[in-house]
């Protein structure tokens, strides 16, 4: 299915041009990122392989990033020359989106909510909770994503269907209430 | 047999038993030849009565052989009189050779290879690593000229220990090519291991062999040889011995000529009108003719040269491209993007082939190449190397080791049958003892242990990834995971299959020191269950907890078509598969349920305790 070739990672930054070059239609000059935000670089370690999928900025102004491999790190002193990488947890499942409330980390594996507690403060999670898991067909599609929280307090999070291969454009999930 | 898809002339360059890399369960039903195991007329006589055949061997655990009476099973029982090597009446020379054995608890036997190659069987259980005398290991060559201390010399050790319990059945499968001399007798290239695998793990790989290795029948090489199995160290039992013979010669592809058009070919095209951008002779088959990634069109004639006639399967392989075959000048293989296998009768002799290959597009190096097997020909392909042709996407493997005790999720595929179950919930747990497993927290159930390394990550982060990572060691699977726990309102009711039934809730797990206590909930009540390797690294522990439970509770161990009582503690799952080991003092109960087996503990006490020896 050629159609679906390229990697999401890719497809984003083919999106990304795109709307550049709707831009350049009806500007000289296209406005970029920086025009609207600062931007930081945040040295990381050599070797380390980072395929951000979720950020969050902490009470103390530590940086939490997730990645594809994962990893959820703590980033001390993100904006000075020299940040710290804590690797506060591993091992999850190609996390897409990071949150914390209340001194905890929440995140969105493929196919669960989950909730990160560093309970005998070595700076690692020992306590992985499972907030709520959904089920899964297994496609690679299945991506989910979150959480986001609403100002009562709930958590909202968003899955990617699977499709199949004769219907694919029809999607499936399989999770309750869930659509297309 | 089985041929790949065109874009994959990487696999097809390696292959000599289709089990991919990609494909870890990929079993093959052996298409070989049964050695005959109901008396002992397949081998030469024996010089000593240490070998029998048997109806079944055990040594659960044991440095003790017993046997039954019966047949199908070749038994070695060696003692100070009788210890003779065993030998094949067949002679091979290019061999699959496949079996399964059993050895008692410090056994040690062999498989010479034409009676002169020796693939080390040895009770290597435990052993971390492998060495050169342990179980797969090719042994080394042995030379007294050498000087004392210096005699041993090459041999290989296994990539990696995929060894069993003693008292368990091992597989081991063999790709043996023979020397190969002139017409003179010379030898012109040496025997080599092309490829072989222990309990499904790829041990050797294109190994040479420079001569006999230490104790061989003969000191010489020859084109065919008996298969020796020694017989001289240690009981073992054999069964399920099947071989395939590949004596036919192989037809070389000779008077090659190219002819390179250039355009966008998307049709079978009449070439009589075109003319060639370029052409000259070519000493093999390769896309290497074109500089360009696409829009060009290769023609290659030649000579097949066919020693023996009889039916051939060919395969032309194009990386992105359409392709097509003529045989004899009949077109066999049609003008396709995805060129299947195709058969055709051969005489002996010169036969003309002609082969096209036209690529459209960028993607992928161009690389061309033709699969050919037959009978008693063993498939081999002649083309682009396995490099040309990557597309992009081919990453190196990414591999996960353990080298500290190490969580980590993905989805997990395990077989049922000839489907196969995407488990989407699957942790695996790896350890630097090298002994590793996954557990389902949708069902908290154990679904797999494996010794080796750990796992092949590379269907999940190479590029866009399917979310799944692989073992990469010996597994041993428990079948399509299901609850451990459920509630029986009599021995005789069937086991919950479902999580609603019984109201499971995972709950996640916690960690210490890095190692996790799965938790979930079931019946309202709180369960916890961890996993811990062994000492001596003979397999795992695991410990169930359970809250407050119900009077009516059982945890379900095992489900097999067999599980036999060895003694109060110790039960053996299946075809002699693995061990379960119950602490003292517990009452399991085995049941029959729709032709299985089941060994069920009662969870009264709301806690258990058993190993796992594999």
């Amino acid at each position: 299915m050629a159609l679906f070739h390229t990697s999401w990672f890719r497809r984003a930054s083919m999106l990304a041009s795109l709307a550049l070059t709707t831009t350049l239609a009806v500007a000289q000059e296209s406005p970029k990122e920086e025009d609207f935000f600062r931007i930081f670089r945040v040295p990381a370690p050599e070797g380390t392989l980072l395929e951000v999928g979720g950020m969050t900025v902490l009470p103390n102004g530590d940086l939490g990033v997730s990645t594809r491999r994962g990893d959820i790190y703590i980033v001390e002193n993100p904006t000075s020359r020299r940040p710290f990488f804590r690797k506060f947890a591993s091992g999850l499942h190609e996390i897409l989106g990071l949150v914390y409330k209340n001194g905890s980390f929440y995140c969105a594996q493929r196919g669960e909510l989950t909730k990160l507690t560093d309970t005998d403060k070595d700076g690692k999670a020992d306590v992985l909770e499972t907030v709520y898991a959904w089920p899964l067909s297994g496609h690679y599609h299945e991506y989910s994503f979150g959480p986001k929280i609403a100002p009562d307090g709930s958590f909202f999070v968003s899955g990617n269907v699977a499709f199949g291969n004769e219907e694919w454009w029809a999607g499936e999930s399989r999770v309750p209430g869930g659509v297309g | 047999m089985q041929l790949k898809q065109p874009y994959k002339p990487l696999l097809w360059g390696l292959m000599v038993g289709c089990v991919l890399h990609s494909g870890v369960w990929a079993q093959q039903t052996p298409t070989g030849q049964a050695l005959k195991l109901t008396d002992l007329s397949a081998f030469k006589k024996p010089n000593g009565s240490n070998w029998q055949i048997v109806g079944d061997a055990s040594a659960p655990l044991s440095a003790t052989l017993s046997t039954s009476k019966g047949s199908g099973v070749l038994v070695n029982l060696p003692n100070e009189k009788n210890k003779a090597n065993l030998l094949s009446s067949l002679e091979h020379g290019d061999i699959d050779l496949e079996l399964d054995y059993l050895m008692a608890k410090g056994s040690n036997s062999g498989i010479y290879l034409q009676g002169r190659y020796e693939i080390q069987l040895m009770d290597s259980w435990g052993v971390k690593g492998a060495k050169i005398g342990d179980n797969g290991s090719i042994y080394q060559r042995w030379d007294d000229k050498r000087g004392a201390g210096k005699e041993g010399y090459e041999g290989q050790a296994a990539r990696q220990n995929a060894s069993k319990a003693p008292g368990l059945w091992q597989h081991l499968r063999i790709s043996f090519q023979a020397p190969r001399f002139d017409a003179k007798g010379v030898k012109i290239e040496n025997a080599r291991i092309v490829r072989l695998e222990l309990n499904g793990v790829a041990i050797h790989e294109n190994v040479e062999l420079s001569g006999p290795t230490r104790g061989p029948l003969a000191n010489n090489e020859v084109a065919h040889g008996p298969i020796l199995i020694q017989g001289d160290h240690g009981a073992v039992a054999f069964r399920n011995i099947q071989y395939t013979a590949y004596d036919t010669p192989r037809p070389a592809l000779t008077s090659l000529t190219y002819q390179v058009y250039t355009g966008a070919y998307d049709k079978e095209p009449d070439l009589k009108t075109a003319t060639p951008a370029s052409k000259g002779n070519a000493k093999s088959l390769s896309a290497g003719v074109v500089s360009t990634p696409s829009n060009f069109l290769i023609q290659y004639k030649g000579t097949l040269q066919v020693k023996e006639a009889g039916s051939y399967t060919m395969q032309v392989v194009g990386v992105n491209g359409f392709t097509a075959l003529k045989v004899n000048g009949k077109s066999v293989g049609d003008w396709t993007m995805r060129s299947a296998p195709v058969t055709v009768e051969l005489p002996a002799g010169n036969v003309p082939v002609e082969l096209m290959y036209s690529k459209l597009n960028g993607r992928g190096a161009p690389s061309l190449g033709l699969m050919i097997s037959g009978t008693g020909l063993r498939p081999f392909y002649l083309g682009d190397g396995n490099a040309e042709g990557m597309t992009g996407n081919e990453n190196g493997p990414i591999l996960i080791e353990a080298n500290n005790p190490i969580v980590h999720r993905s989805f997990m595929d395990v077989p049922n049958g000839r489907e196969r179950v995407r488990v989407t919930h699957a942790i695996s747990v790896g350890s630097p003892e090298e002994v590793h497993y996954t557990y389902d927290l949708d069902k908290g159930a154990l679904v797999q242990v494996w010794k080796g390394e750990f796992l092949d990550a590379t269907p999940m982060w190479n590029s866009r990834g399917d979310g799944s990572s692989r073992p990469t060691g010996m597994v041993q699977r428990f079948g399509v995971p299901a609850l451990s726990l459920s509630r029986l309102s009599s021995p005789q009711a069937a086991w919950v299959a479902d999580t609603v039934g019984s109201q499971f809730r995972p709950k996640g797990y916690t960690l210490k020191e890095n190692q996790p206590t799965f938790r979930y909930q079931s019946y309202g009540s709180l369960v916890q269950d961890a996993i811990q390797v062994l000492p001596g690294r003979e397999g795992v522990k695991r410990e169930i907890t359970v809250e407050k439970p119900a009077a009516d509770l059982y945890a379900r161990l095992a489900q097999a078509e067999r599980i036999q009582t060895l003694n109060d503690q110790l039960y053996l799952i299946g075809d002699k598969a693995y061990y379960i080991q119950l602490e003292s003092g517990v009452k399991p109960l085995i049941r029959q349920v729709n032709g299985q087996q089941e060994l069920l503990v009662p969870m009264r006490s709301g806690k258990l305790s058993y190993s796992l020896l594999f």
